[in-house]
This record gives C-alpha cells, structure tokens and sequence, in this order.
C-alpha cells in the first residue's frame, strides 16, 4: 500500500528515488501495532541510508516538517510519505489508549466519545444561538444526515507527495499547526481555537489577513459533519452560524473527509493540488489536517498556484 | 498541614490491547512456501541480485520491488552470536528458556541476509562464527514463524557441509 503511493508519486513526478534528499512519514504507533510504525515501511518509502524522520501525527505535520527542512536550507527535495492502517487494531480500546493514564483512560474515554461530546457541545451552542427548534430541524435534515454519527470509524490508505525548493507551479505559502489542551474539560469543545491558531500562523506566513473569505478553495478533515462551523469558524471562511446553516454552500467549495486517518491531511493537499493544476489562472487552496480526540491537533497549509504548469 | 506520609499513589492499567497485523503479501509468500515445501525461500532483488531472508517486498538499497523468488539451502553459517544466561521467556511457547542458550545469525546457503534464531548445541560455549547449523521445522506447520523450531549446530564447516555459496 505505501509502496505504490510513493511509486505513484515519484511517477507522477518525473522523478527516481535517488533524487530524493530525505523521507518524513506520518503513522501511529499504537494504531498500527507497533512501536515504531515507520519500521515496516523503511524500505518501501525509499529510507534505507536516507535522512528519515517520522512524525506521530496527522500527515500535514509531515508535510510541514519536510518545508521546514528545505527552508533550513539542507534540502532541495524532501518525500513526505503518511499511511494510516486502524483496520487491524481494535479501535475504541487503542484510542482509549491514547487518552492521560491517570484520569481520562482509567474511565474508558474513546475517540468515539470526545468526538460525540464534541458534536453534542456543537449542537447546544447552536441551540442557544437558534433556538431549539431550528437546530433540531437542520440536523434532521437531509444533508445533515452525517451531523451525529460517526462518520469516520476506520479505514487504511497511503499518501505520499514530493515537496522541493522553488518558486514555479504550486507553491506552499504558508502553513501552521497548533496542539490544544488535552483534557477534553480544558477546551470549549464548540469552538475549535487550535485551528484559529494554526491557521492565523499560515495565514501570517503567506501574508494573508486573518479572515479569509475569499480562498475559494477549501480542503477540509472532519470525522463528522457538525465540525463545519467550529471548523469554518476559526479558519476565518465564515461565522458559526453561517456556517451551520449554510454549509455545505455555493460560496466556498469545501471538500472534506477524515480518510484514512494520519493519510487524510496528505489526502486532502493531494486532491487541492490536483483541483489547481486543472484550475486556469491564479488560485488559492486551504489544506486542513487533524487528529487526536475531538480535534485537539489542527493543522493548515495555504497553497498557491500561478496557474503556470507545475 | 498535610503529614508527609511517604505514601505513594498509583494508577494501575493493564494494557488489553489486539491487533490482527497483516503478514503482507511477501510473508505471506514465505510462510504458504514454507508450508507447502518444508524449504525456506527469500526473494531477490532483480538490481543488485541481493536475496532476502527473511523476504522483503522491496530492495531497501535500490528501492526496487522484488518478485523473484529463491529457494534456498537447509542449512547455513552462523555469520554472528550470543550466549544467553539471563533466563528470558520464550515468546513463542510462553515458558523461559532454559539457560544457557545461543542466538545466532544465521546466513542460510543462498541467502544474503541473515536470520537472528535459536541456535541448539549440547554446548553453547563451543559454537563459533563460521560453524554450520541446519533448519529444523516443527513436524506439523502451519505458515507462521513457529514453523522454524531452531537451527541445529553441526559444528565447524567441513568440504561437505559447505552450502553453495554465491
Ligand atoms: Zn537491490
């Protein structure tokens, strides 16, 4: 699975293995079964005798780590390769894993229930600013099918891209990533500050006003659709409650999933890319990558294209 | 205020944690051969002719795919090891092995890598780098990496026992 993602990528890319500098992949240890999930696939990324990183997280933090190795000026060219394989784990009992050893795991709290409490924290701040009915209406509605399942259980894929050293084509202009509170308790589970951050931090970096409303481009990770106006909230595309009654709508061209998860960042740059290179002209993405319960990692990657060939 | 007690507090977690881990289509080629044929097999590399054993699915030296599989000898040269006194528990019966006991790596006749194995002697503190050990399979296999019980040393290579070597 890794190796065909990164033989479709360097194909895709013109390029062979021996022009790569160096490798970051993104995985997780306990999702994957082992304590170092980046040791099953060295040979299939092409690390053997390369400079490797790994990174324990959503793959845009990958990506970002692979800019910031070109940045320091070291590497011309970085692989940045994410792959996510939950299917073999037992997913409740690792997530609950992943929780504080002293509190939070000792009461059995999964992924599956901060994302639930985070829905449920969503739907009451839209009741209040609603009324109760309304919210009830628009969850019940049919494109709001998704709204409180779960919608993103499992699931196992590869991404793999080749970031390098220039300024043709498309070009990473700004990126950021930001660690909220672990404890669930710690946040307002409503609102989604940590994306406020990471994306004010790209923002910054491409030169770019905070509110963004004019990237008509969006690439979002959510794992369940009440996430969007939090989620639209702090990445400045809209306010909360534009965004929950009038999302998904026609003025930003939001694509969102969660799959597969630690690939789904890598996922959705890779699916903005492409969308730019068939776009004519000048054109502007926002990339978004998550993970942790209820969102506590977020990450955001601004990519522009001067419509030229890339 | 509070008495300093020494007392220490404690959250106790048992880990219950399963996975079903994919052996993967290369192992899984290993483990159906090994099955089928009592032979060991490792695939090679069709760049750098480098034969893996344990097989790969991938040369790691000229990221090349590798779909040529080698049959290889029963025996092989122990390129490396250790004694063991330090009772440790066996994995794969769940019971301690008996002390002293030595782990090899082991290169099998035809292979370019070497497999880390428990090597049988009646006197682990004979054994040396170059002797010759030989593949010993549990009579029953199933396809998993208990079907290689240990390697049995032979004991210094003689013109026989020399395996064809690459
Ligand atoms: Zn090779």
């Amino acid at each position: 699975m890794v190796y065909r993602a990164v033989r479709a990528c360097l194909d895709d890319a013109s390029l062979t293995m021996p022009e790569i500098e160096a490798v970051v992949t993104a995985s997780a240890d306990l999702w994957d079964g082992k304590t170092a999930s980046n040791i099953a696939i060295t040979e299939a990324v092409g690390a053997v005798m390369k400079a490797e990183t790994r990174i324990s997280g959503d793959g845009l933090l990958a990506l970002m780590h692979g800019a910031m190795m070109i940045l320091s000026g070291h590497y011309q060219r970085v692989l940045v390769v994410a792959h996510g394989k939950c299917s073999e784990a037992d997913v409740d009992a690792v997530s609950n894993w992943c929780f504080d050893p002293v509190y939070q795991q000792t009461l059995g709290v999964t992924d599956s229930q901060a994302l639930s409490l985070q829905c449920q924290a969503i739907k009451m701040r839209a009741a209040e600013m609603t009324g109760e009915e309304s919210i009830g209406a628009l969850v019940r509605a049919p494109s709001w099918s998704d709204s409180c399942g779960l919608t993103v259980r499992q699931g196992d894929g590869a991404c793999a891209v080749v970031i390098e050293a220039g300024d043709d084509g498309i070009v990473l202009e700004g990126f950021g990533y930001d660690l909220d509170a672990h404890y669930l308790g710690d946040r307002d589970l409503s609102r989604c500050d940590g994306l406020a951050r990471a994306a004010k931090r790209a923002y910054e970096m491409a030169g770019l006003p905070d509110s963004q409303t004019d990237i008509n481009r969006h690439y979002w990770s959510l794992r369940a659709a009440l996430q969007l106006p939090p989620w639209a909230e702090a990445i400045g595309a809209c306010s909360f409650i534009e965004g929950l009654a009038t999302l998904p709508n026609e003025r930003h061209q939001i694509q969102w999933s969660g799959l597969p998860p630690f690939a789904a960042g890598m996922q959705r740059l890779i699916a903005g890319v492409k969308d730019l290179r068939e776009s004519p002209g000048s054109d502007r993405s926002l990339i978004h990558g998550c993970h942790g319960p209820a969102g506590q990692m977020q990450a955001v990657c601004l990519l522009h294209s001067d419509g030229g060939p890339c | 205020m509070q008495e300093n007690n020494s007392e220490y507090l404690f959250s106790s977690i048992t880990m219950d944690l399963s996975w079903n881990t994919d052996v993967g289509e290369t192992m899984a080629g290993f483990f159906q051969r090994l099955k089928a044929e009592r032979r060991l097999y490792g695939t090679r590399c069709s760049n750098c002719l480098r034969v893996y054993l344990p097989p790969r699915p991938v040369c790691g030296n000229c990221w090349q795919q590798m779909n040529d599989w080698v049959e290889l000898g029963e025996q092989g040269t122990i390129v490396g090891k250790t004694v063991c006194y330090y009772e440790i528990l066996d994995s794969m019966t769940g019971k301690p092995r008996t002390t002293p006991f030595v782990l090899g790596l082991i290169q099998i006749d035809g292979a370019d890598t070497t497999l880390n194995h428990f090597v049988e002697t009646p006197d682990p503190d004979h054994v040396s780098i170059g002797d010759r050990v030989e593949t010993v399979l549990r009579d029953t296999l199933q396809g998993n990496v208990g079907d290689i019980v240990h390697f049995q040393w032979l004991g210094p290579p003689t013109t026989s026992s020399q395996g064809s070597k690459k």
